[in-house]
């Protein structure tokens, strides 16, 4: 029970000590909340997620109370990307330049604003803005760019039904609308008449209905398989550098017990970023909840991640840490992230 | 139950390690990918240890373009180039555009002051927006200059791979080494103190000719990369390049019939030579 009890803590620092790792806890086409990020994204088997909507709407209906909340998320690296952006606007100065080239030339940025009913019946989610951004700059002398934005406005709307104590079943509906721009360039293409379309966003509409499933197994340890299939439906115009296929998605969870609090320790098979292949679309997770503190832990190809949420009556707030790394073959950049989240529920 | 479950969790512990070996050796530089090893190498000011990894990879495979690109950005590199180095040209040619916007026509002056006066601002302030746009183009010098103009030659054998971005990043290089043999050649003071001691010096014609002959095949080297760049501008460039011939061969005659002149003729020479800056082209002993 004592090692129950130790496993979050011990995720966490073995998180900060593997913190060279590949990973992201950002890709162009999710939008997830801190604690999901912690888990690295296996959060298909979680009943109630503290910070957002459950990731399969089949768990709607094991939430016991309702709740209004809006909250922020916002990553380091917003700096950069605005230097960036100015950059290419034409907007230079010498210290914004040498900075990005005696830096870790891995920028990142992922901020969101989130407003969310959640009941028993369904939850709906308005995101009226979210960015989400990374950029790699490789080579001095002729710089190599990769280059993905994300600008994002959705509506999420959830419901799901328990049929019986093993089976519940549920769906979501996600209506959004991004502006993309996904490109891998040189600096110079910027300067060439063919280049002058790089960094025009494509403009995406998407509406998404997504079914899902979940058998509970038992009651002791309450182990649970979910499934759903993700990305259903229609998108008006297709970006390669972003792609976003129907997937079907499995994930597993025990909520094994400890002394104090509760504790989900949880397991994904689904695409984050549609480039992973085979074992690499596994995800691990544990959450760990004692008294107002949630503890999560998350690793997968991608990398390591931990973090801290923090509960009290109607103000929450949460910080955790990753590693960033391009997932492009054979790249050995890495940069390492904060995200801070903060919110308000009624 | 307990039983049951036991092999749920010794899975999932088992799997959180396998995948921690997995992420650990991932997380670890590969080195297999020579270009994004050269790349590191560059950013890493090692551009000597990029040129050698380059070099091995073209042995091996010769017609690689993508590993001529980055051999070329690494010769540039160690001549000192560095993408931050434009940020001064980017200032000084978007403040010469914003000069140019604010000539005396657009001036409640304009109705004081003779069109004379207003042609002579105009050039006076074009000259001063150019003349710092040509100082805030990197110097090279020593053995920089043949790294650079390797890099060149090696993105000119890229033919007909040469991408509008390798023309681009060709065309700075160009316009780098351009200065450099400007002012190494030709732009100077004289070396003269008076007009006594002038009349005994020599122009050098054959310097003048042949840096002459050099900045003109740069021009023309230039102006066919940025057809490349821009090729909606090819008949532009097309008579740019048909001007800097024909005035080559004007130049030439000129230099060729120097000898024949008389000596106030000479004379008079040297002093427009001095005034416009080309001093290196008059030795004195």
């Amino acid at each position: 029970v004592s090692l129950n009890r130790a496993l979050p803590f011990i995720l966490i620092g073995f998180a900060a000590l593997t913190s060279q790792a590949r990973t992201a806890r950002t890709f162009e086409t999710i939008n997830s909340t801190l604690i999901t990020k912690g888990l690295a994204h296996s959060c298909l088997a979680l009943k109630i997620l503290p910070d957002g909507l459950p990731c399969n709407p089949a768990m709607t209906s094991l939430r016991d109370r309702r709740s209004l909340r809006a909250q922020v998320l916002v990553s380091d690296g917003y700096n950069s990307i605005k230097n960036l952006q100015r950059i290419v606007d034409g907007e230079v100065t010498q210290e914004m330049v040498d900075g990005f080239f005696s830096n870790e030339r891995t920028f990142q940025i992922d901020a969101s604003t989130d407003l969310m009913y959640r009941s028993q019946e369904m939850n709906v989610q308005l995101t009226p803005l979210a960015i989400r951004g990374f950029a790699e700059i490789r080579n001095e002398s002729s710089p190599d760019i990769d280059l993905f934005t994300v600008e994002e406005k959705g509506l999420r709307f959830q419901t799901g039904y328990q049929f019986s104590e093993e089976f519940l079943l549920g769906f979501q509906v996600r209506v959004l609308n991004r502006k993309v721009i996904s490109q891998h360039f040189n600096l110079f293409d910027l300067g060439t008449e063919a280049g002058q379309k790089i960094l025009e966003p494509t403009q995406q509409s998407i509406l998404y209905l997504e079914p899902g499933a979940t058998f509970l197994l038992g009651q002791e340890w309450s182990p649970r398989i979910s499934l759903m299939l993700a990305n259903l439906g229609y998108v008006s115009r297709r970006n390669p550098g972003v792609p976003a296929s129907v997937e079907p998605q499995v994930g597993f969870g025990i909520s094994p017990p400890v002394l104090e609090g509760t504790l989900d320790l949880l397991v994904d098979y689904s695409s984050l970023s549609f480039q992973e292949q085979g074992a690499d679309r596994l995800h691990l997770g544990a959450l760990y909840h004692v008294n107002e503190f949630y503890y999560s832990a998350g690793i997968d190809a991608h990398g390591t991640s931990g973090g801290i949420h923090y509960e009290h009556r109607h103000f929450n707030l949460g910080l955790l840490f990753s590693t960033t790394r391009t997932l492009k073959e054979k790249e050995t950049l890495d940069s390492h992230n904060l995200y801070f989240q903060i919110g308000l529920e009624i | 139950v307990k039983k049951y479950l036991f092999p749920y969790l010794t899975g999932l512990v088992v799997t959180f390690g396998v995948l921690t070996l997995v992420s650990c050796n991932k997380g670890r530089p590969k080195n297999t990918d020579l270009v994004s090893r050269a790349y590191q190498m560059i950013d890493a000011q090692q551009p000597g240890q990029a040129i050698l990894l380059l070099e091995r990879g073209l042995q091996e495979d010769p017609e690689n373009p993508e590993y001529k690109r980055v051999l070329s950005s690494a010769y540039a590199h160690r001549a000192g180039f560095k993408v931050q180095k434009l940020v001064p040209i980017l200032k000084s040619a978007q403040e010469f555009q914003r000069l140019q916007g604010q000539t005396l026509e657009n001036s409640p002056e304009k109705e004081k002051v003779k069109a004379l006066a207003l042609d002579a601002s105009s050039l006076v302030s074009k000259a001063g927006g150019l003349s710092e746009v040509f100082a805030s183009i990197p110097a090279v010098q020593g053995p920089q200059v043949s790294d650079m103009i390797h890099a060149i030659e090696i993105l000119s054998e890229l033919g007909p791979e040469l991408q509008p971005a390798d023309a681009i990043f060709k065309v700075i290089l160009e316009v780098i080494l351009f200065k450099h043999y400007l002012v190494e050649n030709l732009l100077g003071e004289s070396p003269a103190s008076s007009n006594k001691e002038l009349e005994n010096c020599q122009i050098q014609a054959d310097l003048f000719i042949e840096t002459f002959q050099t900045l003109s095949q740069l021009l023309i080297d230039i102006y066919s990369d940025l057809r490349i760049a821009h090729p909606s501008q090819t008949p532009q460039f097309e008579r740019l390049t048909k001007e800097t011939k024909e005035s080559v061969k004007t130049a030439l005659k000129t230099a060729q019939g120097i000898s024949s002149l008389d000596k106030n003729s000479l004379l008079f020479l040297k002093f427009t030579l001095i005034k416009t800056g080309f001093g290196k082209v008059i030795l004195c002993r």
